[in-house]
Parts: C-alpha cells; sequence; structure tokens
C-alpha cells in the first residue's frame, strides 16, 4: 500500500507532468488566427503567387525559408506540437516530402468537399486525381510537366520514326550510331536524381501506385532499367566530350535527346534553335507508352494542415495558388521564372498564346511558336492519360538499389531483389 | 528525524524536477500519443497504434533484431572484456594499453565505416558480422578498462590468501573475481545497451535509410517514420522499446542481485 507522503509526491508528479504536457495547448479550438504558409525562396511559382495574394489579404503570414531542408526541419518540430502553418507547400523535384508518408501520418486534411468543387473545364482533371493518396484527395496539384523528347524532322522522316513510340526509338537510334564515336546517339536531361524510376514513371509503370502498392514486376523492370542503362551510358559518354550540358550541344551532337524541363517554354526555344543553328525543324514527341498514353508529374502541390483552425482559408489560399497566371515566355532560366505547367485550363491556354503572339529572342533571332507548335501545345493536355507525384523516396531507394546494374558491378536480378525487400519494408513502416 | 527528512527532500528536489521535466514528462507525452489518431491534438485511439505496429512486419523486424543483436553483441562484447582483462597482468603499462584500446570508442564514424570499407565485399555479405566486428573493435577498450580497475581496487589479501590454498588464476578468477566483477558487469551491460544503440551512425553510413533485413533495427523505424512525420507511430513504438528495455535492465538487476546474494 501506499502511505500518504508517496501518494502526495505521485500526485505532485503527476500534476507536474500534466501542468508541462499542457503547455502547447496553444490557440482556443473556435480562434482562426492568421492564415500561414511557408515557401522557399527558389520556387518561383510560391513567391509571385503568394506575394499577390498577400497583398489582397493582408492577414496572411508568410515565413520564407532558403531550402527546403530548412523548411522541413522545422515543419518536422511543429507538426510533432500540433502545430505548423496552415497549408503546407511542396516542390517534388526538391522538398524531398514523401506525399504518401506524410498523408498515412494523418498531417494532412482531407480535401475531397473541397475539390469535389472544381469543375473539368476549369482545371485539368487527370492532373487533379493525382493529389489522391488511397482514395482521399489529400493533396492538390499546383503545377505539372511531361518529360518529352526532341529530334529533327528529316531525322525522323529518314529513319522512319515519325509514328513510332520514343521507347521504341531510343534502342534503335542507339543501335544506328553504335559505331560513331562522335556523335551521342541519345540523351535525357533527368532533372532528377532517380533517373531509373523516372523512367518507370514515363513508361507508365511507375513502381508503387497512389495507393502505396509495389506495381512493377519483374520483366517491366527490367525493360525500364535496361533503357535507363543506355541513357546514361550516353550521358557519360557525352560527358567526356566538348559538350557538357544538352543546352550547349543540341542538335549538332545528339541525335535524339530527352528532357524534363519546362515543355511549354522549351518547344519554343528547340524550335528556334533548330531553325537557326541547323535549318531544320524541331519534332517534339511525347513520351508515350506502349499503349499510347502519356503520365504528367506534378511538381508543385499543396496541403491544409490537418492542425489548421482555418481550413476555408487555407483551400481558398491552395486555389489562388492553382489559379495564378504565369508565363512562359522568357529568355533564359533564371529564379524568378515559373517553369512548370499550370493546373488552370485558362492559364495554360493564356500561356499558349503568348508563346504564338511573343517572339523570343535567341540566338540573336526573334522568333514566336509557329502554328504547327501552337497547336501542338493546345492539344496536349489531352494526350496526358495519367498523372502521379513522383515520391523522392521511393526513387531515393530505387535509385540506391539499381544503382550497381547501371556501373554493372551488379546483376539486375540481385539488384531487384534487392529492390523488392527494401520496398516492402519501406512499404510497411 | 521530519527535520533531516525534509533538508533530504529539499536536497533532492532540483532533480527530481530535472527528472519529470526532461524524462519522465517527455516519456509521460510519448505514452499519451501513443493512443491518438493525431499528433499535436489529442483524439482518442485507443490500441489502434500498437495494433498496427504490431501488424507492421518492419516494425517486427526491426524489434527482433534489435533486442536478438543487442543480447548477442553484448554478451560477445562483455565475454571478450572479461577475457582480455583476464589475459593482461596488472601492471601500469596494462592500464596505458588499455586506455589507448579506449580510444577506438572516440573514433569517428566515418572513419570506421571507411575501415570496413576496405574490407571486400564485407558489408555486402556479412552485415551482422561487420557490426559485431564495429561494436566489439569501439567498445572492448573502455570495457575492459573499466574491469581491469575494478580487479585492481580488490583487496590484494584475497588473492594471496586464495594462491596460499592452492588455487590458480583461473580458479580465482571463476570463484571469486567474477562475482566480485558482476555489479560492473551490470553497469557495463547497461553502457553497453547505449553504445549498442549508436551503431546507428555507422549503419547509416554504410547503408542508408534502408539497410538489409540482417541489421535493419529499431533506430532505422524510428529514423524513418520521424522523418515522415509519422509521430503516433514513433510514441507507440517508443513507448513498447521502453518498456522492453526496462523489462531487459530489471531482469539484468535482479539476477545480477541474486547471483551476487548467493555468492
Amino acid at each position: 500500500m501506499l502511505n500518504g507522503r508517496t501518494k502526495a509526491a505521485g500526485a505532485f508528479l503527476l500534476s507536474g507532468m500534466l501542468a508541462l504536457t499542457a503547455c502547447n495547448a496553444g490557440a482556443k479550438p473556435d480562434e482562426k488566427g492568421p492564415l500561414t504558409v511557408y515557401r522557399v525562396e527558389s520556387d518561383a511559382l510560391y513567391m509571385s503567387a503568394l506575394d499577390t495574394y498577400q497583398k489582397e489579404n493582408p492577414d496572411l503570414e508568410i515565413k520564407t525559408f532558403p531550402t527546403y531542408q530548412e523548411m522541413k526541419d522545422q515543419l518536422n518540430t511543429e507538426l510533432m506540437s500540433g502545430k505548423g502553418p496552415d497549408v503546407l507547400l511542396y516542390n517534388s523535384l526538391y522538398s524531398e516530402s514523401d506525399p504518401l508518408k506524410l498523408a498515412d501520418s494523418g498531417a494532412f486534411l482531407s480535401l475531397d468537399e473541397y475539390v469535389k468543387g472544381l469543375s473539368d473545364d476549369e482545371y485539368f482533371g487527370t492532373i487533379l486525381e493525382a493529389g489522391k493518396i488511397g482514395g482521399t484527395q489529400y493533396l492538390l496539384p499546383l503545377s505539372w510537366n511531361v518529360p518529352l523528347a526532341y529530334t529533327s524532322q528529316s531525322l525522323a522522316k529518314e529513319q522512319n520514326y515519325l509514328d513510332q513510340i520514343v521507347f521504341d526509338i531510343l534502342p534503335a537510334e542507339a543501335k544506328r550510331l553504335e559505331s560513331d564515336s562522335e556523335a551521342s546517339p541519345c540523351s535525357i536531361q533527368f532533372g532528377r536524381t532517380d533517373g531509373i524510376n523516372f523512367v518507370a514513371e514515363m513508361a507508365g509503370t511507375p513502381v508503387i501506385n497512389h495507393n502505396g502498392e509495389i506495381t512493377i514486376d519483374q520483366e517491366s523492370f527490367r525493360h525500364v532499367a535496361e533503357l535507363t542503362k543506355l541513357l546514361v551510358e550516353s550521358n557519360s559518354k557525352i560527358n567526356a566530350q566538348k559538350y557538357g550540358n544538352d543546352f550547349a550541344s543540341v542538335g549538332s551532337h545528339y541525335s535524339f535527346f530527352l528532357e524534363n524541363y519546362s515543355f511549354m517554354h522549351n518547344l519554343r526555344f528547340y524550335q528556334v534553335v533548330f531553325h537557326t543553328a541547323f535549318n531544320e525543324d524541331v519534332m517534339m514527341y511525347p513520351i508515350q507508352q506502349p499503349d499510347g498514353g502519356v503520365t504528367a508529374q506534378v511538381i508543385n502541390y499543396g496541403a491544409v494542415n490537418a492542425n489548421s483552425r482555418n481550413p476555408d482559408g487555407a483551400w481558398n489560399l491552395l486555389k489562388a495558388i492553382a489559379d495564378a497566371p504565369c508565363t512562359m515566355d522568357y529568355g533564359k532560366y533564371e529564379k524568378n521564372n515559373i517553369y512548370y505547367t499550370p493546373i488552370n485550363v485558362s492559364a495554360y491556354e493564356e500561356c499558349v498564346k503568348e508563346l504564338f503572339l511573343q517572339r523570343a529572342k535567341i540566338k540573336n533571332t526573334r522568333e514566336a511558336l509557329n502554328e504547327e507548335n501552337s497547336e501542338i501545345l493546345r492539344a496536349f493536355p489531352e494526350k496526358v492519360t495519367s498523372a502521379l507525384i513522383p515520391n523522392p523516396s521511393v526513387g531515393a531507394l530505387v535509385q540506391d538499389c539499381m544503382d550497381p546494374y547501371l556501373t554493372g558491378d551488379k546483376d539486375f536480378e540481385s539488384c531487384y531483389q534487392e529492390l523488392m525487400s527494401k520496398l516492402a519494408l519501406y512499404l510497411d513502416e | 528525524m521530519k527535520n533531516i527528512q525534509r533538508k533530504q527532500l529539499a536536497f533532492l528536489l532540483p532533480s527530481l524536477l530535472g527528472l519529470t521535466a526532461f524524462f519522465l514528462v517527455p516519456l509521460f507525452y510519448c505514452f499519451v500519443f501513443s493512443a491518438s489518431r493525431t499528433f499535436g491534438r489529442f483524439r482518442f485511439a485507443g490500441a489502434d497504434n500498437y495494433l498496427a505496429l504490431m501488424g507492421s512486419k518492419a516494425f517486427r523486424l526491426a524489434y527482433g533484431n534489435t533486442f536478438v543483436l543487442m543480447a548477442g553483441y553484448i554478451a560477445a562484447l562483455l565475454i571478450l572484456s572479461l577475457l582480455v582483462s583476464y589475459v593482461l597482468e596488472n601492471s601500469k603499462g596494462t592500464m596505458a594499453f588499455l586506455a589507448v584500446m579506449s580510444a577506438a570508442m572516440f573514433l569517428p564514424s566515418v572513419l570506421v565505416v571507411r575501415f570496413v570499407g576496405i574490407l571486400p565485399g564485407a558489408a555486402e555479405n556479412s552485415p551482422r558480422l561487420v557490426f559485431l566486428f564495429i561494436f566489439l573493435w569501439k567498445h572492448v577498450g573502455i570495457n575492459a578498462l573499466i574491469l581491469r580497475s575494478a580487479s585492481n581496487r580488490m583487496d590484494p589479501a584475497w588473492r594471496e590468501a586464495a594462491m596460499i590454498d592452492g588455487a590458480g588464476k583461473g580458479a580465482f578468477f571463476r570463484h571469486v573475481e567474477f562475482f566480485y566483477l558482476l555489479p560492473y558487469l551490470k553497469f557495463l551491460f547497461i553502457f553497453d545497451t547505449t553504445c549498442f544503440f549508436k551503431l546507428f551512425r555507422e549503419s547509416y553510413l554504410l547503408y542508408g535509410l534502408y539497410p538489409p533485413d540482417g541489421v535493419y533495427m529499431i533506430q532505422n523505424f524510428f529514423f524513418n517514420n520521424f522523418e515522415n512525420a509519422n509521430y503516433q507511430r514513433l510514441s507507440s513504438g517508443g513507448t513498447i522499446a521502453v518498456v522492453t528495455l526496462f523489462a531487459v535492465n530489471l531482469l539484468v538487476y535482479k539476477v545480477g542481485e541474486k547471483r551476487e546474494i548467493a555468492q
């Protein structure tokens, strides 16, 4: 039995604990407070859209971080104590946040009710679907991109590549130029560190699906791995040569190249470059899967903090970012340019119009997007059959396991087995 | 008498407050939120988090590996440390040698991992052996030094008396010295437990976030869940780990106590 003094000491300790744990209670439940959001200074979309929104809504509190890592460090601590900003903004290329696991942890509020109100005429529905995890819309895609392949029309005609898909052209082109030491058969600007995962996504066989299930099989993944190896080998070949990157050597050095940058801006850029430098017409290929589908990747996306006291305000802010107008008419890649495509249909159409009307100054010439390419861009969103948010955790895991295969140190089978074992752990954690 | 108790309590109070603020409260907080659906704001989830954790193969693998490897590695370390302490003669040179050996504990993990990299294929083919090697390498010196110092504190008359009675070095160790060292071994067990958890640094440098299944431990599980802000899972896992560690330490303490009393 406990004596009186022990009981008193116990009660003292317990009350102390309760008092200390109550320290994080914060605002009262009915107190909305100002709307808060974090952003990273290198993300042009968030920088411009939030500044515009703040002008109309001075109550908005914005905290700007120099890097996503710093933002993540602070967010992790704040989410742990039930705080954090109302609106969470991410970038699938740089933020290294795992959307699947974050949704699983209960960090995000379901946006189902809000997204129901968005019409397909106003927003690209296929892209919006990428924000669903396990059937619930936790994330709102804010910008997207599709990797594209470029070559010259004369080569495409000469080699009969016109009606073929990129996944068949690349090996054929590599074989054709096998003995040519000067030319690099094909190259890729992954724009991402997880090349093999990226190729799997482009091939329409992503490693895991929206519900966190493994969707690859050994044979389809072998095909993806072989193709990535081909591209990586081509890239290392070019690195040892005269040019350091695709932009520097475009057209003169590559017969066929793939890239993962702003496709709207770059179609006009390559149209002009091919004309002026080689007197050629550029040929643009969306990277189609064997079944004809095209997968888009979401770049910017946002969510509402599950602990937000002002979810309606948070949603309005997210929607304002999605609706923010942008321009693809810029001379070169700079920090304050928005590279990726808006999910708002009118904003997209405005960008196409602008590219068609504005003559870009490239290589001492001025040229606007031609009619044919404008039509390609206008019709392009309809070609997109699926979209996904690249998962950096899965990407890093795939790259770690498959790197020895790409460098020739291990065979495909052992790397694949290791990948399956680690993926099972990741999904089960 | 009451005055003395009050004075004792007054001296104890700062330490008690520190213990409450920095140990008991976080533990309590962790326990409370292990039964919550979300973190930060409490939403009662009953035992759901624990059930989900028990259903997770990753957690079961991490938990099993951690405690099996911990038992094996610490047993191996204590045996080897006793052996080193026993073999080395008691002299100034011995202590200096052991002090130098102890320095391995402070070696930067990067250096240790680099050394392991010299052994071709070791990290890929025998991760458990690699970890055992690292654990022994880093800690056998400090363990043997503590045991040797403890032995040196033993009354020399005991050894002389045993020798006069015809006991050799081995018999003296088995029947006297080992039991004298038991409280130190208990302390070393707890000390080595904390050292074992530090193996995560080498694990991370060697294998990243997902090491081979054989050495996937609870720190990997916790670290990955922390990165993904899954604090409910972290709390329930943490509670299970704390309870297990407490039970293991209590068991070791009780068993050691019984052996000491019996002796």
